[in-house]
């Protein structure tokens, strides 16, 4: 479980995340939506544990610094960081050594399923951006997470790619883990999420609860309520 | 071309406005200002010596602008050189602007950026005034010089790629003529010093600045203007002035003959530059790798937790074809024992002082800088310190190579006696220790300065500070003669132990470097 509370972070002195508090339970698929600059990236970092900030976070009701917090956390970070001098698999098994993890074949069938069997012996630099985002997601999948956080996960990735990706997190739902899905790209979450928060200069300005279609007349649809909390926003800055 | 100017004076305009508005910017730049103005004074605080042949120092001179130069023109072969960013290629060349005026435009402001480049031989004045006398003056004009080598290089690299990149063959004879021209410059040296009567050093220094060398391209001509203005030679200053002029001039015709195509010849290269910066910028640092990696033996092997991250480096080590150092390390190794060469007579000191100086070139070039911008490390599940400590083993361990290699080295034909060396191969390799240490304090107190000359700076002037302690001990130690050791023993050992102190220190304040990344990207 992920749970977030009270976060404000500053860059200088602009205010990139302020007061955000939500949470993502175990079995859930949580997404936060958001117009360029709305801090989504920021807040992402936030529990990865990248940035510091005024606030508490926890990743299974350890703090997100702790070791056991970062055992438990998988992160796909928006731009794919992979090492120019190693091979594909050479990433996934220094991912699985410096977690101190057996080879129980997890790293060759991720491989496998993100068509990357026959890159593996290609090194980092020589990846297109798309190839290297598959490896970032590969080697975030192979920690086992129960906690996973994706930042912009489906730029660069081609559609069959995106439709694996749309199953991996469905299977994660139901083997149990937590996950947080940041875009500001809304057809690509339609179909799958639990809990949609969406985001505008640094804060949480609307949620919802994915329901499915109530037939209401009040029910909006998320691109709706997307449009409605983000365009007066957007006037206003 | 009103566009241009207009341009050129709004990113000028922004730039000062952007110092203004970070106070620590500011600062920095007004310490960077400081400290060349301390290295500026420093010599008035000493006496007066004897002073070496400046013939040496015209000699280093055009080594040193050959060297420029010959490698930018190498790099052009292959990679082509570009004066543009990404957003004049974008927004400038598929304007109606004539591709000459944003050639022309390019060309001042690569001048400009060229001369920005030398600015660390400002800093060279102080050592350079006390062995050869010469004023600040000269040096200003030994930056212009560099600037204009540089310069002269980058604009040679776009016509030498122009006209080669279409074909194999085209490169590799040009490769061979740029080669074979420094085949000739090194056996013409070679064959001076053989038939002159004099030590090696009196010969080579003549051989170099002999008129048959003054034709050397760019870098002979450059050296020979300012020896002429140096010794009040006018005619000779000008002539060799204009020579450089007219290249630049002839250089530019030639790339503005190919009309717009030039615009594809650069584009390949200013995309490879833009991708470097938006990495850097994004706080990754972009590695110089060779083009065809032999990928060798697979997988990592070795390793469990923290210690993955020293048997990775490794690996990435021979892949980059680095097997103990780095290039930048080799070079001014090789520099260095040069340098020992011409002093082998003079003890160690001079020979310590010029090797461990020459090491706040090649101490931030370790590869733990380079994972402190990738995410994973700072996923490991493990304690920050330990991780740290397994960031830095590999680094640490080249430090004490390099000093062990360096002074076996030169022992063989310096005048250093064997507790000499033994002292000195431990201290220099604490001096590359108390670097690296300065560098994991500035990653660990100041990572949120993102721009790069700033960085830069701060990373020099932690290096400097951090080493204060050990010369005030040991010049205190020396005058006070407070203990009876040989001088140079004392020192070196005054020097080892405030390192070992102030490393410690340094570290221990920095343990906590990898709990937070504060990452940009």
């Amino acid at each position: 479980m992920l749970d977030v509370q009270n976060v404000t972070k500053f860059y200088g002195k602009v205010k990139a995340n302020d007061n955000i508090s939500f949470s993502v339970d175990d079995g859930q698929i949580a997404i936060l939506l958001g117009p360029n600059g709305a801090g989504k990236s920021t807040i992402i970092k936030c529990i990865a544990g990248l940035l510091r900030f005024e606030g508490e976070i926890t990743i299974n009701k350890h703090p997100n610094r702790s070791l056991e917090a970062k055992a438990a956390l998988g992160y796909v970070p928006e731009t794919p960081a992979v090492y120019d001098m190693l091979t594909v698999a050479e990433h996934l098994e220094f991912v699985r050594r410096a977690n101190r993890l057996e080879d129980d074949g997890l790293a060759e069938r991720l491989l496998e399923r993100f068509d990357l069997s026959n890159l593996s012996d290609k090194l980092g630099k020589e990846l297109s951006k798309g190839m290297q985002q598959k490896v970032s997601i590969c080697c975030a999948l192979l920690r086992k997470p129960s906690v996973i956080i994706f930042d912009e996960p489906m730029v660069g990735l081609d559609p069959y790619a995106i439709k694996e990706l749309k199953q991996v997190f469905q299977e994660l739902r139901n083997e149990g883990s937590s996950v947080l899905i940041s875009t500001h790209m809304i057809d690509s979450v339609e179909d799958y999420w639990d809990i949609a928060h969406i985001m505008a200069n640094g804060a949480i300005v609307a949620s919802k609860v994915n329901n499915g279609n109530s037939g209401a007349p009040d029910d909006k649809s998320l691109e709706e309520l997307f449009f409605e909390n983000t365009e007066g926003v957007r006037n206003q800055s | 071309m009103r566009a241009l100017s207009y341009l050129f004076a709004a990113r000028w305009k922004n730039w000062l406005k952007s110092l203004i508005k970070s106070p620590v910017q500011l600062i920095v730049l007004l310490l960077i200002v400081g400290l060349l103005v301390f290295t500026i004074l420093t010599p008035r605080f000493s006496e007066p010596e004897e002073y070496r042949d400046v013939s040496e120092l015209f000699a280093i001179m055009i080594l040193l602008f050959a060297a420029m130069y010959i490698m930018t023109c190498f790099n052009g072969i292959t990679r082509g050189g570009s004066l543009f960013s990404m957003a004049d290629v974008n927004l400038a060349f598929v304007s109606p602007i004539r591709s000459n005026k944003i050639l022309f435009y390019g060309l001042i402001q690569q001048l400009g950026t060229s001369i920005m480049v030398g600015l660390f031989l400002l800093y060279q004045y102080a050592w350079i005034n006390m062995t050869y006398g010469v004023s600040f003056g000269f040096i200003l004009l030994v930056l212009l010089g560099y600037g204009l080598c540089v310069y002269c290089g980058q604009v040679t690299s776009m016509v030498i790629y122009a006209n080669v990149s279409d074909s194999l063959k085209k490169r590799r004879i040009a490769k061979s003529i740029i080669l074979g021209l420094c085949a000739v410059a090194a056996g013409y040296i070679a064959y001076q010093v053989y038939t002159d009567s004099r030590d090696i050093i009196p010969a080579a220094v003549a051989a170099i600045n002999s008129k048959v060398f003054a034709f050397f391209p760019v870098a002979g001509w450059l050296k020979s203007a300012i020896a002429g203005v140096f010794f009040g030679n006018i005619l000779s200053a000008v002539l060799w002035g204009c020579v450089v002029i007219t290249y630049i001039v002839i250089v530019a015709i030639l790339i503005s003959r190919t009309g717009d195509s030039y615009y594809e010849d650069v584009l390949q290269s200013t995309e490879r530059t833009f991708k470097a910066v938006t990495a850097s910028k994004s706080g990754q640092i972009s590695e110089a790798t060779p083009e065809n990696i032999k990928l060798g033996k697979l997988g990592i092997g070795k390793g469990f937790g923290s210690s993955t991250l020293y048997y990775k480096h490794r690996l990435e080590d021979r892949r980059a074809r680095v097997l103990i150092f780095d290039t930048l390390t080799l070079v001014f190794m090789g520099v260095s024992i040069i340098f020992a060469f011409f002093m082998r007579n003079e003890g160690i000191a001079p020979i310590f002082l010029f090797s461990t100086y020459m090491m706040i070139f090649s101490a931030w070039t370790g590869r733990w800088v380079k994972e402190l911008v990738k995410h994973y490390i700072y996923l490991i599940p493990e304690t920050p310190f330990r991780k740290l400590l397994y960031c830095i083993r590999g680094t640490a361990q080249k430090i004490f190579l390099e000093s062990l290699i360096f002074y076996l080295i030169i022992s063989t034909f310096a005048d250093v006696t064997v507790p000499e060396v033994i002292l000195a191969i431990i201290t220099r390799a604490s001096f590359g220790l108390l670097f690296m240490s300065a560098n994991i304090f500035i990653e660990r107190f100041f990572s949120t300065v993102t721009v790069k000359f700033i960085a830069v700076m701060l990373y020099f002037l932690s290096m400097i500070l951090f080493a204060v302690p050990g010369i005030i001990l040991a010049v205190v130690l020396s005058i006070t003669q407070a203990i009876p050791l040989p001088e140079n023993i004392l020192i070196l050992a005054s020097l080892l132990v405030c390192n070992i102190i102030v490393t410690l220190v340094a570290m221990y304040a920095s343990r906590n470097m990898l709990e937070y990344a504060e990452l940009n990207n």
